[in-house]
């Protein structure tokens, strides 16, 4: 900070925590989804050490009562979910790149989006502090099904399930006003001559998830304020006995919970492609296909949520459309895959870390996408409801967006962040080891899954046919796994912190990208630019033939012989 | 326009067939004895809140596209170029008034 | 050091580009979209646990709600939006002079939570509480979501009330406090022949 803007120096408070400036709100959002994120790995330790060792006292834990794994399941899937992926992907990323990449100075609403991240921050106390009330925290997973959310009797967790439902709720109000704040930026902000055409994916495939969360979450808010009530207030919205109905809970929540799966998706898949882009040095294969097929996504994505139901004792005419709406999301979400195949396809492909996070994200995509379609038909459903193979498949669909491409992404811009450069060999050696044991977690899962274990057994000792040896080895190479997978992070960690002492300094455009973010110093100081820029061409002009550079930054004056505006129009 | 809808009239005639079919038990939760009109309420419920989402983004967009064209006649009606237009720099690629819909 | 050439806006600061509506009535409308996403999943809530109960709604032995003094108090509101949408008219022209105007549509909207609390005193009477059933629950709970933004909505329209006396209120502040209030205006319609007729 020791340019022009100098005198907006001030205390460190001032400065970290009561900032208004994007890139300092999306910092926080960055190291409290990290915090977050060894907690939810620290819970999984422990739950699948029970699994695969059942009844043992574990390391740092000690023994695992039946109340305290099932609050472990149940806010594993909640941190994860509602305090990692969404704020590191959405709003850790947004607040960060938004700005940057369309070339102003800040977010529209700055106060409004310092507002977002205190009430996220007091979200994410709530949960924690439900893990320290009478009765432990909240038991009843993640999808809060009531009877067993609704009434203390079930949950034995009376104020446990009443402060998680509170915490999910501010959470999601967190998340409004950032995404009010993310669109609103991206539509009046943009630098003089960025077209739509010239966004950058990952914007488009942030806001994009703004709107589909905007337009999913009422519901949810309007289900929880009722199972609130139902909880503290002794009302009955979700009592048959007093004329409600359990099944209407499941109706509000999937209405959010599915589309929200796409809203952590599309921008795992932006970050993505952007990488993706720049390491193999070319044009981003079909552009505008990548934009239509995310808008089709986040349309069919309001579609698809009763597959969820299947088993539920929802109409069986509905479970039919469903099934066909479910399986046609596969197409927009196949499209994409394979732009980004077709992108690296005669790419000059270089394999930097960042890199190797995004080509593992395709792999490893694929193989959820395609464990999916078993379970959105809804016969072979009824089998697969349940089991071990629905969590290793919506495991293989999130650890690839909320770990492998938030690692595709803080390794590609963390020279950005913190103007430093991350140790390559120590991020290679993380990437394989994360990679390697993530598979070895959940391909064992998908078997035991087959098998027929239960996602929601404590103690599988007490069952005798999912006792047999076969299949508990198989459980204990799943947690032996967890554990590597871990571990793993440690050396993300100490690259983290010590590149950001001692890495080597970072360039302007150390990756010799287009996009505007890297016009700025690295880090950006307040204000970001020194002059605000104006862009002239697409985000992806990687090896423009008749050019000696083979990157073409956005903001680059067009050349004197070439008509103005010519190349990106023809190449397009 | 027309090839859209052409293209989605199989997949709504396709879904609309599936919706005459009758329970079939077996699962044995499937077909839980709900009474009629709870099933047609949700299946309402389901119809009007999908819909709902996408008649709203679409009106916003809608409404958006309608003024950028609006403003982009007035842009054009006024001087062409703009005052502050860098010189020398081609057509002022600042009165582009996002042309995502003349491409 | 791999810098680039630089080209620059003219004037750092200038005006960046026409935006197609302020930033206040953008994010507005997008929060608009999502409180209608709210009200209509109680409204969806409300109508399936309604038809599953089957046969007469009220369910039997359970108070009927104020149908008339209600379609009264509806009139009451729609006349405070036109009162708003006339304050935002006049202040295009001169802010000062959509004062009276403001005033009329506070004075009103506060007027129509005023009957609507007295209502629920009368209700409350009579028995039906949150915990009377479904109808009760029901009713208070969407009668009163949209109670609790009325009363921000009249928040709003006090403090643009106080600005446009003082001449200190920004078009942009009235354009968002007018969208939303226009919402709560236009949403109670809608809730009234769901929960009421």
């Amino acid at each position: 900070m020791s340019d022009a803007h100098a005198h907006h120096d001030e205390g460190w408070v001032k400065k970290y925590l009561w900032s208004t400036d994007h890139k300092i709100i999306g910092m926080q959002y960055l190291f409290t989804g990290m915090l977050m994120a060894l907690l939810g790995g620290y819970f999984a330790y422990a739950f699948r050490m029970q699994l695969g060792f059942p009844n043992q006292p574990v390391p740092g834990f000690g023994l695992v009562s039946p109340n305290e794994y099932n609050a472990l399941v149940t806010n594993h899937g909640t941190i994860m979910i509602f305090w990692v992926a969404m704020p590191v992907l959405i709003a850790a990323f947004g607040n960060f790149l938004i700005p940057l990449m369309i070339g102003c100075d800040d977010m529209v609403f700055p106060r409004l989006n310092r507002l977002s991240y205190q009430i996220f921050l007091v979200s994410a106390l709530v949960l924690l502090a439900s893990f320290f009330v009478p009765g432990g925290g909240f038991g009843g997973a993640w999808t809060a099904y009531p009877p067993l959310s609704s009434q203390a009797k079930f949950s034995l967790t009376p104020a446990g399930s009443t402060l998680w439902l509170l915490a999910v709720a501010l959470e999601f109000v967190a998340f409004l006003i950032g995404g009010i704040n993310f669109v609103t930026t991206v539509m009046n902000s943009r630098a003089p001559g960025m077209k739509w055409h010239d966004i950058p994916v990952v914007i488009w495939m942030i806001v994009i998830a703004s709107i589909v969360f905007m337009a999913s979450v009422g519901p949810l808010v309007a289900g929880a304020v009722m199972l609130l009530m139902d909880q503290q207030f002794g009302t009955g919205f979700y009592d048959p006995i007093r004329g409600g109905d359990p099944i209407l809970w499941q109706h509000l929540f999937w209405f959010f919970g599915h589309p929200e799966v796409y809203v952590v998706l599309l921008p795992a898949m932006g970050i993505v492609i952007e990488v993706i882009a720049v390491f193999s040095r070319k044009k981003v294969f079909a552009y505008k296909m990548v934009l239509y097929t995310a808008f089709a996504t986040g349309i069919l994505s309001f579609f698809v949520w009763a597959h969820h139901q299947f088993v539920a004792g929802i109409d069986p005419r509905m479970a039919n459309v469903f099934t066909v709406t479910t399986l046609l999301i596969s197409v927009p979400i196949a499209e994409m895959l394979f732009v980004t195949i077709a992108t690296l396809y005669g790419g000059s492909i270089r394999l930097d870390t960042p890199m190797l996070w995004a080509v593992a994200f395709v792999a490893e995509f694929l193989l959820g996408g395609v464990t999916g379609i078993y379970l959105g038909s809804s016969g072979s459903d009824i089998y697969f409801h349940d089991t071990y193979f629905v969590l290793a498949h919506f495991h293989y669909t999130f650890v690839p967006i909320a770990i492998i491409a938030v690692f595709a992404g803080i390794t590609y811009w963390y020279p950005k962040m913190f103007g430093r450069m991350l140790d390559e060999r120590l991020g290679k050696l993380h990437f394989w080891l994360t990679v390697i044991a993530f598979n070895f977690i959940f391909i064992p899962l998908f078997i035991t899954g087959a098998a027929g274990d239960h996602r929601r057994i404590y103690d599988y000792t007490k069952f005798p046919d999912l006792a047999r040896p076969e299949l508990q080895n198989l459980r204990a190479l799943a947690t032996v796994a967890t554990v590597v997978m871990l571990s793993a992070q440690v050396i993300f960690l100490y690259n983290f912190f010590k590149s950001m002492r001692s890495g080597k300094r970072a360039e302007a455009n150390p990756w010799q990208a287009n996009t505007l973010e890297w016009l700025a110093p690295s880090p950006p100081p307040h204000g970001n630019f020194a002059e605000l820029p104006t862009v002239h061409r697409g985000p992806y002009e990687y090896s423009v033939p008749g050019r000696d550079l083979d990157y073409w930054p956005q903001s680059d004056p067009p050349e004197d012989d070439a008509a103005p505006d010519a190349a990106p129009e023809a190449a397009r | 326009m027309r090839r859209a809808i052409a293209g989605a009239a199989p997949v709504a005639a396709l879904l609309a067939a599936l919706m005459v079919t009758l329970p079939v038990l077996a699962c044995p939760v499937c077909g839980t004895p709900k009474n009629e009109a709870t099933q047609q309420a949700f299946v309402g419920s389901t119809v009007f809140l999908s819909l709902l989402p996408l008649a709203m983004i679409g009106g916003l967009v809608g409404a958006a596209v309608w003024r950028i064209r609006r403003l982009e006649r007035e842009a054009a009606t006024e001087a062409p170029p703009r005052a502050h237009a860098p010189p020398g720099d081609g057509p002022a690629p600042v009165a582009d008034a996002d042309r995502a819909t003349t491409r | 050091m791999t810098t680039v050439a630089v080209s620059v806006a003219p004037r750092p600061g200038s005006p960046r580009r026409t935006p197609v509506a302020s930033n206040a009535v953008v994010g507005m409308a997008i929060f608009i979209a999502a409180e209608v996403m709210f009200f209509a999943a109680l409204a969806a809530a409300f109508t399936i646990t309604r038809i599953s109960a089957g046969g007469t709604w009220p369910p039997p032995g359970q108070p009927r709600l104020p149908v008339e003094a209600t379609a009264a108090n509806t009139a009451v509101l729609l006349a405070s939006g036109i009162a708003m949408v006339i304050a935002g008219r006049r202040s295009a022209v001169h802010a000062a002079r959509s004062t009276s105007a403001l005033g009329l549509a506070l004075a009103l909207g506060a007027a129509f939570v005023a009957l609507q609390g007295y209502e629920w005193v009368g209700l409350l009477r009579e028995g039906l509480t949150m915990r009377s059933g479904p109808h009760g629950s029901f009713f208070y709970l969407i009668v009163g979501a949209h109670a609790l933004h009325a009363v921000a909505g009249i928040i709003a329209l006090a403090v643009a009330f106080a600005r446009a006396r003082s001449g200190r209120l920004a078009q942009t502040y009235l354009a968002g406090a007018r969208l939303y209030w226009c919402f709560v205006v236009l949403l109670w319609p809608a809730l009234y022949w769901r929960v009421y007729l």
